[in-house]
């Protein structure tokens, strides 16, 4: 009988499940890294400054890589903590990415207006912050899609992390860290960055 | 500076993911969120300096 509550409470999900599962929080952290890396090379390779809002999505969708990170490296939910691991780290992906899609909207929404150029260059016909929103879209859509199909809210961790996910979340740390001396240089000994950057006030 | 600090938060967020303690995560997380809200809604009030 109890054996019976059991199955029907948390139902055995089966190993493809757990491995794609566990493949997507990689490709989500490796895919913001990389949506994060090429805001950098337009930073400096085109020399366009990101202005605040620029910023503030940058910080968004760190904050939403954050959940698939903390799926990985918490696995299976530990004693004392009430709540399921991967219901804990989709819904801060979702979190991060309603707010994140507030900053993005806002951007798009100031230049709408006809004959306006936007502010930077276009990437492939889109600016980045249009980019950015199609972004948060996607985080909340997938979010909401493996929270509806997910068989059971709990991961099992190994107890070593795969040199993989141990060399992803370096790279994503070290993004993060790339990200905070951008923008000191950027804003210098300032509060607050410069609404229209024109260069770099920490050099 | 903040935008700095704000970083720095997220990047503490993710050492505190090493700890077996995820509601010290959970917590760095909503700070971070807070602050980032509170930077968000500094910019989004500044004078846009248009005329329609």
């Amino acid at each position: 009988m109890s054996d019976t509550v059991s199955t029907t409470i948390h139902p055995r999900r089966s190993k493809p499940w757990e491995t794609f599962e566990i493949a997507m929080c990689h490709v989500w952290i490796l895919g913001i890294c990389v949506v994060l890396v090429g805001a950098f090379v337009v930073q400096f390779a085109a020399g366009e400054l990101p202005c605040p809002l620029c910023i503030i999505q940058r910080m968004c969708m760190i904050l939403a890589a954050l959940g698939p990170a903390f799926i990985l490296l918490q696995g299976t939910s530990r004693k004392g903590y009430a709540f399921s691991v991967i219901g804990s780290g989709f819904g801060m992906s979702i979190l991060a990415a309603v707010g994140g899609m507030a900053v993005s909207t806002r951007q798009v929404l100031l230049h709408i207006a006809p004959g306006d150029p936007g502010y930077g260059m276009p990437v492939f016909g889109m600016h980045l912050y249009t980019w950015a929103l199609v972004v948060f879209i996607t985080i909340i859509v997938v979010s909401g899609l493996t929270i509806l199909f997910e068989p059971r809210l709990e991961i099992r961790r190994p107890e070593r992390l795969h040199w993989f996910s141990r060399l992803t979340i370096i790279l994503f740390g070290a993004i993060i860290l790339a990200n905070m001396v951008a923008v000191l240089l950027e804003s210098g000994p300032n509060l607050f960055l410069p609404d229209d950057p024109e260069k770099y006030l920490g050099i | 500076m903040i935008a700095a600090f704000i970083f720095l938060m997220l990047f503490l967020t993710l050492l505190a993911m090493h700890f077996k303690k995820p509601l010290l995560t959970i917590s760095l997380f909503a700070v971070s969120l807070i602050l980032i809200m509170l930077l968000f809604s500094h910019h989004v009030t500044d004078a846009l300096d248009i005329s329609l």
